[in-house]
């Protein structure tokens, strides 16, 4: 069974406690306007020419073995709660065909994190979930007509799996993109607060837009659109709100 | 003319006085000609060096310090013998001066000028300080009497330290000053003379006159001045030295944020977390203290290499990282460079069959490159030093000459560039079959060069063939080392870091790594290519450091004052499982090269901006612009790891 990555990145710090190598998996259900890896959205192989004109790709195709082996690379790392995140793009629509990876990780006390939309059928969720310590989970748009108009989703998916791992009492822990003209308003807001008492006892981060996917925008001929990112104070504020 | 006086304006005093002796020195270049700069400098007293009576030339000022009296006096040069070198690039055993007064120094080395000197020296100051009575209390009783106050102790280290620069020394350490210093401050305590925020001004004062002179002091660049504390430390196989002073040293000296003096700390897996977390947030603050020194690996490659343990336990540096005993010690760690790209290019020059035949053909060269240097070195005689010899082998009352270590020591350059550049060539002649090896050096279009550079494997990565490649070319030099160490007195020490890695790339032709005509090395343990912090710590840590390869093996990474300072304890876990591992001194850059490249263009932004050097740190404003955008380009490297 191959998985198709995007990048292993070791050493990150930012997707979970401790120090962590996150893998980003190809192909998302989901089409948020202000998405920053628009090599994740399918899963296929992307050749591009980088700004040298050298013939580069996006993705990679890895055996169970050989991801093993390059997140055991920082296992002696990944003492202080460290460990691997599966981040992407959308990992649950690998995983479940890679569950020998989590079973594999499990055995050897490696901590799992997961970054997802939960944008799938419940199916792919179910058999992976034991394995996973923390669920890291956006949220976006939450108002079910406008998140299947702008996200091009339906709803039911995000919901039905949030119950389910609610439902197991794991730990989540929810994210919130701030975009203006998309989430950025104080109804939203509110809905988003309204899910964080609900599910989860942890602090919710949130963070602004930011342009740094450009680049692969440009690097894959799609047409870019720039977002304003949101000032510091602003999301100080929101990050406050959201959490009190 | 206003060119050369601004260069001139930020050359280090004794690169200055070397312009003296030295006719290539004495010429500068102005970016046309070389100009005679003599005329540009200041005038100095030259004192005989063997006659110590002369050091009345020097007439003492009052200082503007309420707790010490610490004076330099920067016109005084000396006349040094063309024919032998003077000791210096260690730490004092400073124990000395604590434990004894100077009269009892004196009838204990009745021989050594050097007593008569303090003595001397010591008696003239106090007649200097008018009206600062505690002063003048602890020079008086340094005379007659054991030390007393933590604050005196910190008086007479600054003395001794005073009269070592005085007395021609270059590149003076200071010691293992939390061992030293602690007793004195516990009893303080105790009595309540002191508190714990006195000591930290204590501290501070002293700090600050030792950096007062540093352009003086320094040797190559400014800030090179070899003014390292040691701190922290294995006593034994299962206790480490942590005492109140260890992290308030460090977090005294990081608040003065100044880029010198400067902390190695002694760091172990036995170590209390809380200190390297201490560590970890004081280095965040980008002075370049403290650099970490891995005792777990140093001290049993020490013992291996012929140390007895009870001096390994108790090694300090010189001025960059060099490890030393303390006080019994007259090792000189920094004498010669084995340039690994010179050899490999002599190597190219051959007739080469294969990929086999050229790595065999290259270690020959290296070996005889080896043992041309070492021929070099071992010739070289030192002078005889009543200075250093009252603080190294005091027990046996000898002359430094005969100290019970003298050992000598060689660093290495290129060596990152000799890997990368074989790499290349296997890759491109010998798998791919692009090019010929013939047509891969002549080859000078930048495309094919940025290629070369930006090839995937890279010393640095921790993948098995680069690690043994690298510790093949090592054990080159280590193997004919040891030889020569095992019929030896005089062993000989090697290293992967060497200072020169900038000096050495502008005497050496382009390589197939990609670098071309004069261009510096890659500096120590890093990696030319963006890679993860625990990809290059992976790599170190497989790196062989057996028999002679001790003399300072420093991995080098930048990160953003961002990333550190926002992820502190991850940042401690990163190290600690570093020590762990196995390697063996680390140090890191916390600037951004955001700022790097602001300060470049208008250095009034930035005046008190702190850079790490090689193993000192540095104002930026006083780098050469060359050596500006060689830092620059590194911070970005790492900086786009994380990108
Ligand atoms: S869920 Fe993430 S990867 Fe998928 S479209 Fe949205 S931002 Fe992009």
């Amino acid at each position: 069974m191959n998985l198709l990555i995007s990048n292993v990145q070791r050493f990150s710090l930012h997707d979970g406690p401790g120090i962590r190598t996150t893998v980003f998996f190809m192909g998302c259900p989901l089409r948020c306007p202000w998405c920053c890896n628009p090599e994740n959205l399918t899963k296929e192989i992307k050749k591009y020419k980088d700004i040298n004109g050298e013939e580069k790709v996006y993705g990679k195709e890895y055996t169970i073995d050989e991801l093993e082996q390059l997140i055991l690379k920082d296992f002696d790392y990944y003492s202080d709660n460290g460990g691997v995140t599966y981040s992407g793009g959308e990992p649950l629509l690998q995983l479940k065909e890679g569950k020998e990876l989590l079973v594999r990780m499990k055995e050897r006390g490696i901590s799992q994190c997961i970054e997802t939309s939960l944008s799938v059928p419940i199916e792919l969720l179910e058999p992976i979930v034991d394995y996973i310590d923390i669920f890291y989970v956006d949220l976006k748009i939450m108002d079910e007509k406008k998140y299947e108009e702008k996200l091009k989703r339906a709803f039911i998916y995000f919901k039905n799996n949030l119950d389910f791992l609610h439902s197991k009492n794991k730990k989540i822990c929810f994210r919130v993109p701030i975009v203006d003209n998309f989430t950025n308003n104080e109804e939203n807001l509110k809905k988003v607060k309204e899910y964080i008492l609900k599910y989860s006892n942890e602090k919710a981060t949130v963070f602004s837009v930011h342009n740094m996917g450009k680049i692969k925008y440009q690097n894959l001929n799609i047409p870019y659109k720039e977002f304003s990112p949101i000032p510091k104070e602003q999301i100080e504020k929101i990050e406050k709100y959201l959490n009190e | 003319m206003k060119k050369i006086k601004k260069i001139l304006k930020k050359l280090p005093i004794t690169r200055k006085i070397k312009t003296i002796f030295n006719y290539t020195e004495r010429h500068i270049y102005d970016g046309n000609k070389y100009i005679n700069v003599i005329k540009y400098l200041p005038k100095f007293k030259t004192i005989n060096i063997s006659n110590y009576s002369n050091y009345k030339k020097i007439k003492y000022k009052q200082i503007e310090n309420n707790y010490f009296y610490y004076y330099i006096d920067e016109q005084v040069i000396y006349n040094y013998s063309k024919e032998t070198n003077v000791y210096e690039n260690f730490s004092l055993d400073y124990g000395i001066i604590l434990e004894n007064s100077l009269l009892e120094l004196n009838t204990k080395y009745h021989d050594n000028l050097a007593t008569n000197l303090f003595i001397q020296e010591c008696k003239r100051i106090i007649k200097t300080l008018e009206g600062k009575e505690t002063i003048k209390s602890n020079f008086a009783n340094m005379l007659n009497g054991e030390c007393q106050t933590f604050e005196e102790a910190i008086q007479r280290i600054l003395f001794a330290n005073q009269i070592a620069w005085q007395t021609g020394h270059k590149l003076i350490g200071l010691g293992r000053l939390d061992i030293l210093l602690e007793k004195y401050y516990q009893k303080d305590l105790k009595d309540k003379i002191i508190t714990k925020q006195k000591a930290v001004t204590l501290l501070q004062n002293a700090f600050s006159l030792l950096h007062k002179n540093y352009k003086f002091k320094s040797s190559s660049i400014a800030g090179d001045t070899g003014q390292v504390i040691i701190l922290g430390g294995l006593t034994d196989k299962d206790s480490y030295f942590n005492g109140d002073l260890t992290s308030l040293i460090m977090e005294s000296l990081v608040e003065l944020n100044l880029p010198d003096p400067k902390v190695v700390l002694r760091v172990s897996s036995k170590m209390p977390l809380e200190l390297l977390e201490c560590a970890t947030k004081c280095m965040s603050k980008g002075t370049g203290t403290p650099l970490f020194s891995n005792d777990d690996v140093i001290i049993p490659s020490m013992i291996n290499f012929g140390y007895e343990e009870k001096d390994a336990y108790n090694y300090s540096t010189s001025a960059c990282w060099e490890v030393i005993p303390l006080a019994v010690a007259s090792d000189q760690n920094n004498l010669e460079n084995i340039n690994f790209i010179e050899s490999l290019n002599k190597t190219l020059n051959e007739n080469i069959n294969n990929f086999d035949d050229l790595l065999n053909k290259y270690k020959n060269n290296i070996l005889n490159q080896t043992k041309e240097v070492i021929g070099k070195i071992t010739n070289i005689a030192y002078k005889k030093d009543f200075f250093m010899s009252l603080f190294i082998n005091v027990d046996k009352n000898t002359d430094v000459v005969n100290a019970k270590y003298n050992n000598l020591g060689v660093l290495t350059v290129g060596i990152s560039n000799a890997v990368n550049a074989i790499l290349n060539i296997k890759k491109y002649v010998y798998e791919e079959k692009k090019y010929t090896l013939k047509e891969m050096i002549e080859n000078t279009d930048e495309k094919f060069l940025s290629m070369l550079k930006n090839d995937n494997n890279k010393f640095g990565n921790d993948e098995e063939e680069i690690i043994c490649l690298t510790n093949d070319l090592m054990s080159v030099c280590a193997e004919y080392i040891k030889e020569y160490n095992s019929c030896n007195d005089k062993k000989i020490k090697i290293g992967y870091s060497s200072p020169n890695y900038l000096s050495k790339g502008q005497t050496t032709r382009a390589s197939l790594d990609g670098r071309k005509d004069f261009e510096p090395f890659n500096v120590h343990i890093s990696c030319s290519k963006p890679i993860p912090y625990t990809e290059l710590l992976n790599f170190a840590s497989k790196l062989d450091y057996s028999g002679p390869i001790i003399n300072g093996n420093v991995v080098d990474f930048s990160v953003t004052p961002d990333m550190i300072n926002n992820n502190i304890k991850k940042f401690t876990t990163l190290f600690s499982s570093s020590i762990k591992k196995g390697v063996y001194q680390l140090q890191v850059n916390v600037v951004s090269s955001d700022t790097l490249i602001k300060a470049k263009k208008d250095p009034t932004l930035f005046p008190n901006l702190i850079v790490r050097v090689w193993g000192f740190s540095a104002y930026f404003n006083d780098l050469t612009e060359e050596y500006k955008d060689l830092l620059i380009e590194r911070t970005r490297n790492y900086e786009l790891a994380y990108k």
